[in-house]
């Protein structure tokens, strides 16, 4: 369903005004492939290259050489107006639960506004209705559809944004940032449990980046692991126990 | 935006500027009705009359009807600041959202020519400009707006700026809204208050320059009336009749009054309903408030410490029947390294800053004793408590990067801590050696490379070392560290924690340490206690709460923690809210499993159930 080939971004760093700027490797021939319903995990230390890769697929930054195989389609060659139908079928989670929403908005417009993005036509009852529906799927009391974000707490905040990525049913790829790196442990099994069920009443795939190699192995099923902007290794996440590999990926699990 | 307009309308401030204002717009509007008499007749025979039944504000040096002239010249002066106001406002926000939406090149242009305008004063370049064009009303108001729009620029550039580079924004984008998507939905709420509070004062600054134009003969030409140029023609017969001069100026004064009145109350409203925002922020739940707890009596547990705090109780003045903090009890030895726990928002940061003092006495109160080596420091006076805290005590903030001053390199700020001791620092000769044994300490053993860095330059792993390192240099003897993980990835976590460890072994420091990260506890704290609610309810050796926790959150928080070899959604996470929930009984009565009647009625007090372990609950699982 997704297939990405050799994906790399270099990244020029300088002044303008010099002509022979340093290049950083952001991410390098990544190649990886992820079936319809099938979940797979990126893990490494920060300034891997993950959010790079993340940014990279969601074509923020154009990438240098690669492929971004999506249905079939090569995204990178595709004009802009076939890629933003194409993103409709993202879903994205960031790792700021606040920050990724509008403070000034109420939760109702936060979740509806995929809606408005894609001028979709629907009754303002029908509007409601599917709000209303978001927020069963994510546990929410109608009541919070009033409410605006300071009101509610972090792990209430990463439930909304979860909620207006799910409106407009991503069938295809949910994109996860870290999700619950600012949550306290409890918020974090909350949100997890949340994406693993409504995975499963979906159908969905997902790319997990995250450097918490212990989450990962819970909620997906392969993990890639990053190291500059590489991938080092694959494992399955089963076979993964606490005394495999050596190295890099030791000291990624210690104390997990 | 419907965030309570109505609520303006308490404030006598913007009902005075509103009446002022619609009385100014119906007299421009309706001037030629309203007017008694021609405003232009020249008639020399009534000259300089005083006011009386048919010259109800006299006449002037002309023998011209002032009344008549002043409602006239409302529509020159009123009128056309309001309307030239919106204009400035709508050229001066479309170019600060253009060079903010676009930080290219054409921003750069714009900030550039925005920030040449605005090294002149005002006036000054108005007075330049004017007498390229003709001097009349057209050409001052021509000149005027290009150098107050500046301003506008100026300030809506940052805000449409900060809300590009916001992750909603990024969202939007992603998901295919245009620009023009972007400005509606996001950046119009956000620069809309303060477009609307700059729109009016800038209409009673337009009514000041232009009168003060004209006055000086650059604006209004004769025989137009105008405010200001009414008042240059009465000047000179001030002496034997003021009221040439006093109408017009009265008209001026109370025109700029009544849009300041209602600019003043715009912003004020506006303060309030951020600063209302940020309460919210703070406490995750005020509305959950219920019951008010009662305070309760001297704890049982034995002064032993360097750090013991005993009956420690905050609450914030705007909600001042919530205790942030409630009957907090612990003793914190010396070399011994003790990490607080709890889920966010249960008044970790709270108490980091109430042991230090740092709690601002507008916004809180506080009682109980915090006894540093048996002084008490709640019952020294500010300066006293200066003296101890940077010296003997330090601390560490959750957010590193706005801690460190991104002007100072880090060898500056390392100088700033020396000065505190020895205000001859420069003159020693190890100064750079003992920087570097400092962050040597901490772990970063390239200090050479480090010292010259601005705390930008670094990642955010290595400006927790260095806030950490600045910490450490003030030789205190106890340490408290508020989230030293938060932001880290699991590699730098164990660098940073080993580090705490480290320091402790050898400097005999007493560490406190607040956390809602679980990874790695066991290898760095001696004891851990555990905090919900603002109570501390479980306390123990860091081997004993790990193995045998008692309180059953103690137990459901342990469990929440992702490990590899062990299932991880088995647990039971009955609940979706926050645990911070106010009651006559315990803070964990709702989800806990096993409460009983008396959990309901009575707030359990924090006993020994074992040697060292202390736990706040009615059924404890021994």
């Amino acid at each position: 369903m997704l297939k990405v080939k050799g994906l790399t971004k270099y990244f020029k760093i300088g002044p303008w005004w010099n002509p022979k700027k340093k290049i950083a490797i952001g991410i390098e021939d990544i190649t990886f492939e992820l079936k319809k319903g099938e979940s797979i995990g990126i893990v490494g230390e920060s300034g891997c290259g993950k959010t790079t890769l993340l940014n990279t697929l969601l074509l923020i930054y154009k990438p240098d050489r690669g492929e971004i195989w999506l249905y079939g389609r090569n995204l990178i060659t595709l004009p802009e107006s076939e890629q933003r139908v194409l993103r409709r079928g993202f879903g994205i989670l960031f790792q700021d639960p606040r920050g990724a929403i509008n403070p000034r908005w109420t939760v109702e417009a936060i979740i509806t506004e995929p809606l408005d993005i894609y001028k979709t036509k629907l009754l303002n009852t029908e509007r409601m209705q599917l709000a209303k529906e978001m927020m069963d799927a994510v546990r929410l009391p109608y009541s919070y559809l009033k409410k605006r974000p300071t009101e509610l707490s972090a792990g209430e905040c990463q439930r909304v944004a979860l909620a207006r990525s799910l409106i407009l049913k991503p069938d295809m790829l949910f994109l996860i940032d870290e999700p619950t790196s600012n949550l306290d442990a409890i918020n974090q099994a909350l949100i997890i449990k949340l994406i693993k069920d409504i995975q499963k009443a979906y159908n969905f795939s997902i790319l997990f980046v995250t450097h918490n190699i212990a989450l990962a192995k819970h909620v997906t099923d392969r993990i890639l692991i990053m190291r500059k902007g590489r991938i080092v290794e694959v494992v399955e996440s089963k076979s993964l126990t606490k005394g495999y590999g050596s190295g890099y990926i030791h000291e990624l699990m210690e104390d997990l | 935006m419907n965030k309570g307009y109505w609520r303006l309308f308490n404030d006598w401030r913007f009902i005075t500027g509103l009446v002022i204002i619609s009385l100014f717009l119906l007299c421009g509007i309706f001037a030629p009705f309203l007017q008694p008499n021609d405003a232009f007749s020249v008639d020399l025979s009534n000259r300089l009359l005083s006011p009386d039944r048919k010259y109800l504000m006299g006449t002037d040096a002309y023998g011209r009807c002032i009344l008549s002239r002043v409602l006239l010249g409302t529509r020159n002066t009123f009128l056309l600041s309001i309307f030239s106001a919106l204009i400035t406002a709508l050229i001066g926000t479309t170019l600060g959202i253009i060079s903010g939406y676009y930080g290219n090149l054409i921003g750069k242009i714009i900030s550039t020519c925005v920030n040449a305008i605005l090294s002149f004063p005002p006036l000054l370049l108005a007075f330049g400009l004017i007498p390229l064009l003709k001097p009349s009303l057209a050409s001052s108001i021509i000149a005027v707006i290009p150098i107050l729009s500046a301003y506008y620029v100026r300030v809506i550039q940052p805000l449409t700026e900060n809300e590009c580079k916001s992750l909603y924004v990024k969202y939007s984008q992603i998901y295919g809204g245009n620009w023009l998507y972007v400005f509606w939905r996001h950046i119009s709420k956000a620069i809309l208050p303060h477009f609307i509070v700059m729109v009016t004062v800038d209409a009673g600054n337009f009514c000041l320059i232009i009168s003060s134009l004209s006055f000086l003969g650059l604006g209004a030409q004769p025989p137009t009336p105008e405010w200001g140029r009414m008042v240059l023609e009465g000047y000179q017969y001030f002496h034997i009749a003021p009221h040439v001069v006093i109408f017009p100026g009265m008209f001026i004064f109370l025109a700029v009054i009544g849009f300041n009145l209602m600019g003043e109350s715009f912003r004020d409203f506006l303060d309030i309903e951020k600063a209302r925002d940020d309460k919210v922020l703070k406490g995750d739940s005020i509305h959950l408030i219920e019951v008010k707890r009662e305070i309760a009596s001297e704890s049982l547990m034995p002064l032993t410490g360097m750090l013991d705090v005993r009956d420690l109780n905050v609450r914030y003045r705007s909600m001042p029947e919530f205790p942030v903090l409630f009957n907090i009890n612990f003793s914190l030895q010396r070399g011994k390294i003790m990490v607080g726990i709890g889920p966010s928002g249960s008044g970790k940061s709270t108490l980091a800053k109430a042991l230090c003092r740092l709690l601002n006495k507008r916004e809180a109160i506080w009682k109980g004793k915090v006894l540093y080596n048996g002084i008490d420091l709640n019952s020294l006076s500010d300066e006293e408590v200066m003296l101890i805290r940077g010296n003997k005590i330090s601390i560490v903030f959750q957010n590193t990067p706005s801690v460190l001053n991104p002007f100072l390199k880090v060898r500056t700020l390392f100088h700033h801590i020396f000065m505190r001791k020895n205000q001859n620092y420069l003159k020693d000769e190890r100064l750079e050696e003992k920087i570097f044994f400092y962050l040597n300490k901490v772990g970063l053993s390239n200090g050479s490379e480090v010292i010259n860095k601005y705390p930008f330059q670094l990642s955010y792993g290595m400006q927790k070392k260095v806030a950490l390192a600045l910490a450490i240099s003030t030789e205190s003897d106890l340490l408290i560290v508020d989230e030293p993980t938060a932001g880290l990835d699991t590699i730098s976590k164990r660098q940073v924690l080993l580090t705490l460890r480290q320091i402790s072994y050898e400097s005999n420091k007493s560490i406190l340490c607040f956390t809602h990260d679980l990874e790695f506890l066991e290898k760095v704290s001696d004891t851990i206690f555990v905090i919900l609610s603002g109570t501390i309810i479980e306390l123990a050796p860091t081997e004993d709460l790990i193995t045998t926790p008692i309180h059953p959150f103690t137990k459901e928080l342990l469990l929440a923690k992702p490990k590899i070899d062990r299932p991880y959604l088995n647990i039971t996470l009955s609940l979706y809210s926050t645990y911070l929930k106010w009651m006559k009984g315990c803070c964990y009565l709702e989800i806990c499993k096993q409460r009983t009647e008396k959990c309901k009625n009575a707030i359990p007090q924090l006993e020994e159930v074992k040697p060292g372990h202390w736990v706040a609950c009615h059924n404890p699982l021994v």
